[in-house]
């Protein structure tokens, strides 16, 4: 295992992303609505009197021992006592991160429990019902679920699973490392004020023409030809995704940290130095290229835990290096086998990529610049979310990073709840097809369009010209036809 | 890598008999002519050239010993130069009691003549210390008519005839120079400029044998052979301009690794500076790495007899004269070769495939060969798909795409004109056919690896504005 000395990669510059969202009204923070989180290993319980010792981190930190333990006992008799009432129960395999959860209704609060690593660990949280009353949060649970299954595979990303710390016998090295990451990690969280997004978590792509995208495809191919111990290569244009060749397990994850931590905190440098823009350079590791020391201390590059088939049977966690290479706004993100024992990334190779990238990647990023700048899309007046789950793709106007403008209003609560209680009651995760139009008490119009696993969500607002259904149905129509035509299917 | 006498044509070798009889040699480097006078004339003067059969032989008056012979684009009229301050016209083709007729001339002012060069069929260029003069010869009448001359300085002056181009060396070194087009019975100075040749005391003068002029990838270089006392020579590229506002530019420097005297050919735009000490020929490629101005030479070679001579007849020896663009002359044996570029041993001698690959690539007339080369390379996997990419997008230009680029340069009045380059094409189809179905159809090839170089390919159609023919089996491929 790396030192806890390893750089604090995943939380440098917080005060920014925090400016950013108090700009922002589609999110919220989770930990202002948070009751409390933990993460348990009931095994390490089980004795009389030691029950307090399944606690593995409990948020908020000030809470008695006395509660933790409580609180985690009901959880895990919750999880024990449904147990009974499971008659084919599904099997948790090994390849999905489909976690095991239950659910808890209370007057004030709304609990969520998973169960991960064969049920070894149980990780829970709860939202206070009125703190997110004045939030203006409307609470739907699977987005909570969501949220919390993110923070898991978050922590895996970087420091692997729970399991892998053997912490039957160093049983404070792991708290330790469960309180560094969660204890800066769970006050950056963000909520989305439409839950729905949360609950979905696609990655957003960006659209470009064929011939372009050939670019973007034959410079990667060139460079994993070039640098055959490039495992994995991911391709980001600003904060939207071109190309990928992750899991799809680990794409969300890696996707909201580069786009929310990594790539936010590196913009600072780039603006300053606006004299040598078209130069590439390494987001993280060293600066210095030009000598053969060693990568020590503060320029190692960041290890990060993804899964990998090359075997083609079932996928299983891997360590990569993680190598991100940005130059005018287009981010390579290479992953490298990681052993302990062999010779890693050197600067040699970090020089030798350089050079080989540079030029390449400022022709290719310029004309990526080149389209997408010419293409001015008209801000709408609807808000909507696309999801396919097939490519994990997502658009949202609601989004809190969105380009997509609406000059809609955000929705109110209210109608972000009927959005939510809409998907959750009326359209089935099993079904392919569906569709579903609703009016709220405030003469908001929520059309739910299912076609082939592709979600499309319309969120109209109230209008003279959309009193009737017949009207919203020949205005559906409209707005697929002239702004989903490509994805979306009539 | 370089054949010596695919082409050649015997001639009688200077010599000088005790009986009085002399014979001497002229090459006429406009013309492409050798010129043997027998006795000054007397006993004949014979022409010839490797490029066609046509043998001139007829019979002058023996007016002295010429310091040049020179011959009319038509090959009817003859300049020799037999005195100092004049030129003598000799009428090929009329005769009287066998002996040719003639005419003389001479330059306004009487003064030496530096130099008589045939600008058109019937104009004389003569150029002195002072001027340069245009004469226009009336055959039929037997005079001359001054139809233009200009005041210029000159120390030495150099005729380029394919585009017509007069460079004349003047100044405190001699080292600057005047470039002159003579076209259209008119003379249209272009811009001067100065050259470094390496000038110290022990050579003062920038001499008329360490410059020549040639045409490579469609533009006219002015090449500079600088001496250094310490180093190698260099061999310095002049680029000169299409029009008449903008000085010539240094461009390159050959570094030839040697010093001393050297013979220069330009054959199919590659430069080849052969070395007699050490029997060695340099070829550089000016754009193989274009953007640098120092080159190291692409190969080092050795000139190879062609086959059918047989002895082989001695390579390098002192008695060679080189002649641009490709001419050899032996003047011992009496033989006048072609020196040619035999691009199939450019695989044993280049040993970087890419490199290899862009050479033939811009040679003239090897497409085949390119094509084969091509997909052997492709099959072995000697090139990366950076390499494919560079190559692709060199080839799948159209014509189109040219006449762009040049649309942009073309803004000042040209003045300037010489022989255009023309770029290898491969169309969409000759490339499924010769390269993309070959690969496909090899089954020991990787499928990705096959679909990556299609990939490469339809890119750089795209990259070079090219749209691409439905190309109905590659993409199935994919």
């Amino acid at each position: 295992m790396e030192s806890i000395t390893n750089p604090l990669y995943f939380f440098t510059g917080s005060s920014s992303t925090q400016n950013h969202s108090s700009t922002s009204s589609n999110v919220i923070r989770f930990i202002d609505i948070l009751d409390f989180f933990f993460i348990a290993h009931p095994a390490s319980g089980r004795k009389e009197g030691e029950e307090h010792k399944r606690i593995m981190y409990f948020h908020p930190k000030g809470e008695s021992v006395d509660r933790q333990t409580e609180v985690t006992g009901f959880a895990e008799a919750v999880v024990n006592f449904t147990d009974n009432f499971l008659t084919s129960r599904e099997i948790n395999s090994h390849d999905s991160d489909n976690f095991d959860y239950r659910t808890v209704s209370t007057q004030k609060t709304e609990h969520v429990y998973i169960q991960i690593e064969d049920n070894n660990f149980l990780m829970g949280v709860a939202l206070s019902k009125q703190l997110a009353n004045v939030s203006e949060y409307p609470l739907f649970q699977p987005a909570i679920r969501s949220i919390l299954c993110d923070a898991y595979k978050m922590f895996r990303m970087f420091f692997g699973t729970y399991s892998s710390f053997n912490h039957q016998e160093n049983d404070s090295k792991f708290k330790d490392r469960l309180d560094f990451f969660f204890s800066r990690s769970v006050p950056l969280l963000k909520c989305h004020k439409m839950p729905l997004l949360d609950h979905l978590g696609g990655v957003e792509f960006l659209r470009m023409s064929g011939p372009l995208y050939l670019n973007v495809v034959s410079l990667i191919n060139e460079l994993q030809e070039e640098f055959q111990q490039i495992d994995k290569i991911m391709f980001l244009y600003q904060d939207k995704l071109l190309y990928y060749q992750l899991s799809r397990r680990d794409l969300p994850t890696i996707f909201r940290y580069l786009t929310q931590n990594l790539l936010p905190n590196s913009i600072g440098p780039e603006l300053e130095g606006a004299n040598n823009r078209a130069k590439g350079r390494y987001l993280r590791g060293p600066i210095e290229l030009s000598t053969d020391e060693p990568l020590l201390g503060d320029e190692s590059l960041p290890v990060v835990h993804l899964f990998d088939n090359q075997n083609g049977e079932d996928e299983y966690l891997q360590r990569y290096q993680m190598l991100v290479y940005r130059c005018l706004n287009s981010t390579v993100c290479m992953f490298v086998k990681y052993n302990t024992e062999n010779t890693n990334v050197s600067r040699r190779l970090l020089r030798n990529i350089d050079q080989f990238l540079e030029s390449e990647l400022s022709q290719v990023a310029n004309r990526i610049g080149e389209e997408i700048g010419s293409e001015v899309s008209e801000p709408t007046d609807f808000h909507y979310i696309y999801f396919n789950p097939s490519s994990l793709s997502m658009t949202s106007s609601l989004s809190s990073r969105s380009s997509s403008s609406s000059k809609v209003a955000i929705p109110p609560v209210e109608v972000n709840r009927l959005v939510c209680d809409t998907i959750g009651k009326f359209i089935s995760d099993s079904e392919e097809f569906g569709e579903c139009f609703v009016k709220s008490e405030t003469d908001w119009w929520i059309v739910v369009k299912k076609v082939n696993s592709r979600l499309l969500v319309l969120i109209i607002p109230p209008s003279s010209s959309t009193s009737s259904l017949a009207d919203i149905q020949s205005k559906t129509s409209h707005i697929v036809r002239h702004h989903f035509d490509a994805i979306f299917f009539t | 890598m370089l054949e010596l006498g695919l082409k050649f044509i015997n001639f009688e070798p200077d010599r000088s008999f005790n009986d009085g009889n002399i014979t001497r040699n002229y090459f006429d480097a406009s013309s492409q002519r050798i010129c043997t006078m027998r006795n000054n004339g007397a006993l004949g003067l014979t022409s010839k050239s490797l490029e066609n059969d046509k043998i001139t032989s007829v019979r002058t008056r023996d007016r002295g010993e010429p310091s040049t012979v020179k011959f009319s684009v038509d090959g009817r009229l003859c300049a020799t130069q037999r005195t100092a301050t004049s030129a003598d016209v000799i009428f090929l083709e009329k005769t009287e009691n066998n002996l040719c007729l003639e005419m003389t001339v001479t330059a306004k002012s009487k003064e030496p003549l530096l130099a008589v060069e045939w600008v058109a069929n019937n104009q004389l260029l003569l150029v002195t210390n002072h001027s340069a003069e245009l004469l226009y010869i009336n055959e039929d009448k037997k005079t001359s008519k001054v139809l233009k001359s200009t005041n210029v300085n000159a120390a030495w002056a150099i005729f380029y005839a394919p585009s017509q181009l007069l460079l004349i060396a003047n100044g405190a070194s001699c080292s600057n120079l005047q470039p002159i087009i003579v076209a259209h019975s008119n003379f249209t100075r272009m811009k001067n400029f100065e050259v470094d040749f390496g000038g110290s005391l022990s050579r003062e003068n920038f001499l008329e044998k360490d410059a020549t002029i040639a045409t490579i990838y469609g533009k006219v270089y002015v090449m500079v052979l600088r001496y250094s006392v310490r180093n190698s020579s260099m061999l310095d590229l002049y680029e000169m301009p299409f029009d008449a506002t903008n000085p010539a530019i240094f461009k390159y420097s050959l570094i030839l690794g040697f010093n001393g005297q050297c013979g220069i050919h330009v054959i199919d735009n590659l430069i080849i500076v052969h070395h007699q000490p050490t029997c060695k020929s340099l070829i550089f490629d000016i754009q193989v790495s274009s953007n640098s101005k120092s080159h190291s030479p692409l190969v080092t070679t050795t000139i190879e007899p062609h086959i059918q001579h047989q002895p082989p007849p001695y390579l390098y020896t002192p008695f060679w004269f080189t002649f641009l663009p490709n001419v050899v002359i032996d003047s011992n044996s009496g033989i006048m070769y072609s020196l040619d570029l035999k691009n199939s041993k450019c695989m044993i001698e280049i040993s970087e495939k890419n490199t290899m690959l862009e050479y033939l690539i811009r040679r003239k007339n090897e497409k085949k060969l390119f094509i084969t080369s091509f997909l052997n390379c492709l099959r072995a996997r000697a090139l990366s798909l950076r390499q494919i990419r560079r190559i692709f997008s060199m080839i799948s230009k159209t014509k189109e795409s040219f006449a762009k680029n040049e649309k942009d340069s073309k803004a000042p009045i040209i003045v300037l004109n010489c022989e255009k380059y023309e770029e290898l094409q491969i169309s969409q189809q000759e490339m499924q056919s010769s390269i993309l179905i070959p690969l496909r159809e090899d089954t020991s090839l990787n499928e990705g690896y096959v679909a990556n170089i299609m990939l490469q390919y339809l890119r750089c159609l795209y990259d070079n504005n090219v749209q691409p023919e439905s190309l109905k089996l590659s993409t199935s491929a994919m």
